[in-house]
């Protein structure tokens, strides 16, 4: 499920605030905030939303991004500003058709640096997230404990010992509930639509 | 079998294949593409909750980075609060406005046995050797023939008699047919030596005890069913009935 890497590509000089957003680095990040909030709060105030929503959706485009840079090599090869917009932007149109129904046009010009299809690469990264995330809470209760230890420990031994059962088990377990997952995960609507 | 293959998959991810196994399953795949589509998908999906489950610390400290340069940036004392805290509170009251439904609804009596004991399904998933007789627990298990499903359930036991799954389901279909005695020792037993069952024992064995009418034993049972498990909401519930 994993987008190829892009480690061909050659980095944009903002790659610092993707750097900084992987690193936790909390002075970059908030100069980010500094240089990049304005336009995001403005757009979502023009677009039916308070300052507060705008602050939602930083924040949760911010964690976006942390996660995709987290996972994978995210290079940039855009500027940030029109990245971050762009993440921001959508976000708030899917919060808007979900919340009142309400649908704005999608109608800003988009501009031939490749920052569309980074921000489309994120999202998507993060709707893989998402769908994983909630296929995996589906799981009953014994298969959640099993996996989350199994992928803490790598050693199934361990694993066996912490949970007291035979290795022969939890081995037959773990497949069990990874397969499980698999075919919430392959049977959703979610995933047909993330092809 | 649905299961068998996620066995093989898991083994050949480990590379615990022989030669001979793997090159038999590689053109397997080759013929079969959902196959080979399944093979992939786990794969990718045990990378992908490799990294969430590992990460999930780091990224909570990163949301609470984040919501404390807005909130300061921001000048304002305005509710910049991580969002999955929020969501937990709405969770809370949620849950808190169904109780207190729950308990206007009831009508004042006893809470019975047969009001908690939602009837689980014995799974497929969790068969293991002597397929033909797990067959039979299974089938009796899920017709709710308990009678029938405890007598095979029992042979099982015999040849595995620790296994986690088996001490579980006879738990269960002994509690049914009122054998409360052997169902309380089983139960017992694995929830004192399989932390993996642990919660799910308690909720059984407070079901025996609400079924033998020993409301105390059953609240400390309750008591221990932690926040998160599977029986949580139903064991509040039977704590405040009770």
């Amino acid at each position: 499920m994993l987008p190829l890497p892009m480690a061909d590509k050659k980095a944009h000089p903002d790659q610092r605030y993707v750097d900084a957003i992987r690193d936790h680095d909390s002075a970059i990040i908030r100069e980010l905030y500094r240089r990049f909030s304005e336009k995001v709060i403005r757009y979502v105030q023009k677009n039916n939303g308070s300052d507060d929503d705008a602050r939602d959706i930083i924040q949760e485009a911010l964690i976006t991004i942390y996660r995709q840079a987290t996972t994978e090599q995210l290079v940039l090869t855009c500027p940030f500003d029109a990245y971050f917009f762009l993440i921001c932007r959508r976000k708030w149109i899917n919060k808007l058709k979900e919340k009142r129904g309400v649908t704005i046009s999608d109608d800003t010009l988009s501009i031939a640096d490749g920052s569309d299809e980074a921000a489309t690469e994120t999202l998507l990264h993060d709707s893989k997230t998402r769908l994983l995330e909630d296929k995996f809470n589906e799981l009953g209760e014994k298969c959640r404990e099993v996996l989350t230890l199994s992928m803490q420990l790598q050693d199934m031994e361990a694993v066996a010992k912490a949970l007291q059962v035979s290795y022969a088990y939890v081995r037959k377990k773990k497949s069990l509930c990874m397969g499980q997952l698999t075919s919430l995960i392959r049977n959703s609507e979610e995933y047909k639509g993330l092809l | 079998m649905e299961e068998e293959i996620y066995e093989r998959i898991d083994r050949y991810w480990q590379n615990e294949m022989t030669a001979e196994e793997r090159a038999g399953f590689e053109a397997e795949m080759q013929r079969d593409a959902a196959l080979a589509e399944t093979v992939r998908l786990y794969r990718d999906t045990q990378t992908q909750l490799q990294h969430r489950i590992r990460g999930k610390s780091r990224e909570q400290d990163f949301r609470a980075l984040v919501a404390d340069i807005i909130q300061t940036e921001s000048n304002t004392t305005a509710r910049v609060v991580p969002l999955y805290q929020r969501w937990y509170t709405w969770a809370a009251a949620a849950c808190v406005a169904l109780l207190c439904v729950a308990l206007l609804y009831q009508t004042g009596g006893h809470p019975e046995y047969a009001d908690f004991a939602t009837p689980e399904q014995m799974s497929a998933m969790q068969r293991g050797t002597g397929q033909a007789t797990w067959q039979q627990a299974e089938t009796a298990f899920n017709q709710r023939d308990y009678q029938q499903a405890s007598l095979a359930l029992a042979e099982l036991l015999q040849q595995d008699p620790n296994n986690p799954d088996l001490l579980y389901y006879q738990g269960i279909a002994l509690t049914e047919i009122n054998q409360l005695d052997e169902a309380r020792r089983l139960l017992t037993q694995l929830h004192d030596h399989t932390k993996l069952y642990r919660s799910a024992a308690a909720w059984r064995l407070a079901l025996v005890a609400l079924k033998a009418k020993d409301d105390e034993t059953c609240k400390q049972w309750l008591q221990e069913i932690p926040e998160g498990a599977d029986e949580y909401a139903n064991a509040r519930k039977l704590l405040y009935q009770l």
